[in-house]
């Protein structure tokens, strides 16, 4: 494999030498243990070229720079001397790069991320295209390593400690705007003149000047704090309490990371990197970050998936589109489509109704003018695409509906049956329910093939996944479309069957009833969502009763024991709860009471549902264990009924869907790392003790019968 | 080629709400976004195979220069569809109608987005060029002397606001104000202001009257008044359900105190509002299954001295029905824009004087007489209210539609135009 080529300006006088990198057979740039090996002897020979009077590294790949290191190889690590050799194998280029007698440019286009950014931090300068494309970062961390190429080491020299820990432990990527303001480059230029400009800072020798020293008390704030031990210290101290706060110490890379950085800062360049390979070679072996790692892989190839077998299906690109209903839902649907430029007629049944939909639709992108990552004048260009309308007007060249109005069998029926009036014959008619079956809600349509689940989680805009629920009737073409429109949107689209629950809220349901068992035994409902936290979910169980709503929770619970018998019994306690007309944050009758930071737990609920939680003296590791088998037999249940094809779609829907710990690798992948006899025999356990909802899944028995596993490695 | 081969397929508006009021805050460009995305919608029309938007408006954002190319890609037409702006004050929206008639008479396009669109309650306020050239010496000053020196040049009356809204409404021929030419028409054609006041009530019924009969709908489209969303405004706010003579009466004169008959009350109101319009070549139209609205017979515009400008539309009246080889008497149904109560009974008047016909329409045969039955059979801008880019096209849908609802031959739309022009467009039936 080739993946550089070098051309020498000619201009005799101060001839620069022009790399570019295009690594062959790949649509992106990326350093691999070869590209590598090959930019090092590059590198060298020009060294030994004595006329050279500078080097500019530019890409050929359109809008990718580098787009970093070869993840493969850093997944296939196998300990933590072989992942700091790895390292600093790595960390050789930018500093034979930085010891070059003559200057060196990096002209960037397009995304530099993680290797890449660090090569670059090795060049005497760094010009950056006003692209939007064009953005730096240093995401290693969310693959649970850190930046093991000297980043650690240069960036904080160059951005100050306050940037490199927010770009670092942020995992976050710049935009080139940023990234000038921050001095991580030197220069921004319209892409038609990078080279140009490239070429022309070496010949003129541009790259000496010094920024010219600007007063700011934004400086003067940051050079108070970060030019003495002290106040260092203090940006350590508030830094690592932010991580432990956010991730409950369950990821270790961040920590990592900053302690990297801290140590860094006072040390020289040798000592520095030798502290940066063993962080990133310790990282490299845990399994947080392989879990990580094939995650982001999992990811990668679910971009690819169509939804179907047949591969000859093209999907329709969809341009106008409808929603039905503007809940909240409805109006995170429409706020969704108006952000990817679709248009969307937005329909109710009065104005009313429509203009809360505007109005949350509208706050969804104040929040981001807010953030400063939109202008208002784009706000105003992205709320244009959204039509209200109390009429099924405009409706003729949709090519697809979103039904998001009540959880209703017979209004849907009727809504659809009408739609198919209004709507062009090929378009697809959505339909956003939670619990309902799709067949059902086309049962009087004539053409069943167009309708699909299209299941947003809520809130729409923070919630990656969308259910495509598939009835038997739904063609592959439907499927297709929708599959790709869901990636479109910017979605983890995962296609599953037709039956009651779909697949997350039915493995949710079992978990949340444990919940309800451990809260009728005294366990306080704090105490409970407190060791889930622990576990790493994104909310504990009750939490989630009151965010989702308590009425909806029970209904769906009672779907699901209608369809699935006795097993999935749902808890007295929530029909109590509902009839006692308490139904979550909705009516700010919950579990808990008051706004989110200073959230309490509501001790009012407790006599209605007639439990009585005592103070407990110690955390069972029973209650954790029983609330997470749960879902781990429903989800043997779902991949035994053929809900979801295979144990690695159904990990990335919860990890998408609920925020299933990512750093576990999914539900299913910790039940593997368990072993799957292990977890048979806990159930076994439990089975005996708490009775039926416990009986472990056939699909289970079957694995362990056969001595097969979840996943193969 | 027949004059009925052009016709207008649908037409929407906003509500008209009086200015200040709920759309304080929403643009032009804005409200024209509104009337035209719904019309889209309505009419679910592919806007790629549009020929050109035309738009009339007269306050012309500073912000959005060629207003209608900023509605055009706003309501999201492809950005291969050509936009412009007209100005022909009062008339702009008609004569944007015009225009697109004109254009597909002529073979430029067949299907053609027309309309007006105005907020007046962002007509800005100016500064004085004196105050301009005195920020521009400072900026030009480099030393701080110089500086100190312009600075003494600073006077207070540089700071007074120039008012566009009432130097838009001044004639700068005539120097008479829009109402002061209306006081002229009372006073040479003896109109009382008891008569006009009760043809201001009328207007007042009538609006209410086809609220309540619900014929609006058809041509209002809800506005969602952002960034709160609290408000929806679904119908017009202007006309009074309630107003009585009486009330009427107590009103001051507004352009001449003290013997002036013309007051705010039976004047067009200042108003915001737009309307857009679908005007098609008729074989494109039916091979596309719309239901045309009517046909567009003739138009015309013609002039008159400035200080009568009122009477305009019996000028271009005449020309219309020559174009259209019709007379007075084949229109069965009018609507003439209301400016004010006093002008609108000018012209009543003008039709039926041989005097006025001899000396401005060089024909001693006056062109006939006005049933005011079927004048504004639906109220008119004296109760809607007169956003001055818009009006010309929202009385020609408001008349597209009731000639339909009626299934009459002929109908005629008439509006005057400050400046002394007037307008005229004759529709016909379709089929």
């Amino acid at each position: 494999m080739k993946a550089f080529k070098v051309r020498i300006t000619e201009n005799s006088n101060f001839p620069i030498a022009i790399v570019t990198f295009d690594l062959e057979e790949e649509k992106i740039n990326k350093i691999t243990l070869e590209v590598g090996e090959e930019l090092e002897r590059l590198i060298k020979d020009l060294h030994k070229t004595p006329t050279i009077k500078g080097m500019i590294l530019v890409s050929a790949k359109p809008d990718i720079f580098i787009a970093g290191a070869d993840i493969h190889e850093i997944l296939s690590i196998r300990s933590a001397q072989e992942g700091m050799a790895k390292s600093s194998e790595a960390q050789g280029l930018p500093t034979l790069i930085e010891s070059l007698p003559f200057p060196t440019v990096a002209a960037i286009h397009g995304a530099c991320l993680g290797g890449g950014c660090e090569l670059v931090l090795g060049f005497t300068y760094r010009i950056a295209t006003d692209h939007p494309k064009t953005q730096i970062g240093l995401p290693e961390v969310s693959l649970g390593i850190l930046p093991g190429m000297g980043g650690c080491v240069r960036l904080p020299k160059l951005v100050g400690l306050q940037g490199a820990l927010d770009m670092i432990l942020g995992a976050k990527i710049w935009p080139a705007k940023k990234c000038l303001k921050t001095g991580l480059v030197h220069e921004m230029v319209p892409q038609e003149l990078l080279l140009d400009r490239a070429i022309q800072v070496l010949e003129q020798g541009l790259w000496k000047k010094k920024k010219s020293f600007s007063f700011s008390a934004i400086s003067w704030g940051s050079f108070l704090l970060e030019k003495n031990r002290l106040g260092r210290h203090m940006i350590y101290k508030k830094a690592k309490d932010m991580i432990l706060n956010r991730t409950r110490g369950h990821y270790p890379a961040p920590l990592k990371a900053l302690d990297v950085i801290y140590e860094c800062l006072d040390r020289g360049l040798t000592d520095s990197l030798k502290i940066e390979a063993e962080g990133f070679g310790q990282l490299s072996d845990t399994e947080v970050s392989k879990n990580l790692i094939r995650l982001f892989f999992q990811r990668e190839v679910a971009k690819k998936q169509t939804g179907v077998a047949s591969s000859h299906l093209q999907p329709k690109k969809i341009k106008h589109a409808a929603v039905i209903g503007a809940g909240a839902m409805g109006a995170g649907i429409a706020q969704l489509l108006s952000y990817k430029d679709i248009s969307v007629r937005l329909k109710d049944v009065n104005e009313e109704a429509i203009a809360k939909g505007l109005k949350y639709s509208r706050k969804l992108y104040q929040d981001i003018v807010d953030k400063r990552h939109m202008t208002p004048r784009e706000l105003e260009q992205k709320m244009s695409w959204i039509g209200p309308t109390t009429e099924l007007y405009g409706f003729k060249k949709v090519d697809v509906v979103v039904e998001a109005v009540v959880e209703d069998l017979s209004i849907k029926q009727k809504l659809f049956t009408s739609l198919e009036a209004k709507v062009p014959h090929d378009a697809i008619l959505a339909t956003n329910t939670s619990s309902l079956s799709i067949s059902d809600i086309a049962a009087q349509c004539d053409g069943k093939d167009r309708v699909i689940g299209l299941h947003f989680f809520n809130p729409v805009h923070k919630m990656p996944l969308v259910e495509i629920v598939v009835a038997p009737e739904t063609s592959d073409q439907t499927i297709v479309t929708m599959v790709e429109f869901a990636k479109t949107l910017g979605k983890v689209p995962v296609v599953v069957k037709n039956s009651a629950g779909f697949l997350v809220n039915r493995i949710l349901m079992p978990y949340m009833n444990e919940a309800a068992y451990l809260l009728e035994e005294g366990i306080s409902a704090s105490t409970i969502d407190e060791v889930m936290l622990d576990f790493g979910m994104p909310m504990g169980p009750f939490t989630l009763l009151d965010a989702v709503g308590i009425d909806i929770c029970q209904k769906v619970a009672h779907i699901l024991h209608h369809a699935f018998g006795d097993r999935l019994r749902p808890h007295a306690i929530l029909d109590r709860a509902v009839e006692a007309g308490y139904f979550g944050n909705k009516n700010g009758k919950g579990f808990y009471k008051g706004a989110e930071k200073n959230k309490k737990e509501n001790s009012m609920i407790y006599s209605i549902l007639g439990v009585y939680p005592k103070p407990q003296e110690y955390i069972s590791e029973e209650w954790q264990n029983r609330m997470v088998f749960q879902m781990i037999n429903e989800a043997c249940l779902c991949l035994g009924d053929g809900v979801i094809k295979s144990p690695a779609d159904l990990d990335m829907a919860m990890i998408f869907g609920i925020g299933f710990p990512p750093f576990r690798g999914g539900l299913l992948r910790y039940a593997h790392k368990l072993g799957v006899g292990k977890v048979y025999s806990e159930l076994e356990i439990l089975h005996r003790r708490y009775g039926v909802r416990f009986a472990p899944a056939p699909y289970l028995k079957n694995l362990v019968e056969t001595g097969r596993k979840f996943y193969e490695n | 080629m027949a004059a009925s081969d052009i016709v207008i397929v649908e037409g929407v508006r906003t509500p008209y709400v009086k200015a200040g009021a709920a759309f304080n805050f929403i643009s032009a460009q804005e409200l024209g976004r509104i009337a035209v995305s719904e019309l889209l919608a309505k009419t679910d029309l592919d806007p790629s195979i549009i020929d050109e938007v035309v738009i009339g408006n007269i306050g012309q954002p500073a912000e959005a220069t060629n207003i209608a190319r900023v509605i055009s890609l706003n309501s999201h037409i492809p950005h291969h569809v050509p936009a412009y702006t007209v100005q022909r004050n009062c008339a702009s929206g008609m004569e944007a109608i015009a225009q697109a008639y004109t254009k597909i008479r002529l073979g430029y396009a067949q299907v053609v987005i027309a309309g007006g669109t105005e907020s007046m309650s962002n007509i800005p306020l100016l500064f004085q060029k004196t105050y301009a050239d005195f920020l521009n010496s400072f900026m030009r000053s480099k030393t701080p002397l110089q500086k100190i020196q312009t600075l003494l040049k600073f006077r207070f009356s540089f700071l007074k606001p120039r008012i566009a809204l009432l130097e838009g409404l001044m004639d700068p021929i005539c120097g008479l104000n829009m109402g002061e030419t209306a006081e002229l028409l009372a006073r040479e054609w003896g109109i009382s202001r008891e008569d006009q006041d009760r043809f201001a009530l009328r207007s007042h019924q009538k609006t209410a009257k086809a609220w309540e009969e619900g014929k609006f709908l058809d041509e209002v489209t809800p506005v969602y008044i952002p960034k709160e969303y609290t408000q929806v405004i679904k119908e017009d706010i202007g006309p009074r359900k309630n107003q009585t003579l009486d009330q009427l009466g107590k009103l001051k004169p507004f352009f001449d105190r003290r013997y002036g008959t013309v007051t705010a009350g039976n004047s067009s109101q200042i108003t915001d509002g737009a309307v857009a319009v679908l005007v098609m070549r008729e074989d494109v139209a039916l091979s596309l299954g719309y239901a045309p609205l009517a046909a567009i017979r003739a138009y015309a515009f013609g002039g008159i001295e400035p200080k009568r400008m009122g009477l305009g539309p019996v000028i271009a009246t005449k020309f219309a029905l020559e174009r259209a080889h019709l007379t007075f008497k084949d229109i069965q149904l009018i609507e003439l824009n209301e400016a004010f109560a006093a002008q609108v009974l000018a012209v009543f008047k003008a039709f039926e004087s041989s005097k006025f016909s001899k000396e401005y329409l060089d024909q001693s045969e006056p062109l006939g007489d006005v049933d005011p039955q079927i004048v504004n059979v639906n109220g008119g801008a004296i109760a809607l209210g007169h956003p001055v880019g818009s009006s010309g096209a929202r009385i020609i849908i408001t008349l597209a539609k009731e000639m339909k609802r009626r299934q009459l031959q002929h109908a005629l739309a008439m509006i005057c135009i400050g400046g002394g022009q007037g307008g005229a467009m004759i529709l016909e039936r379709y089929a």
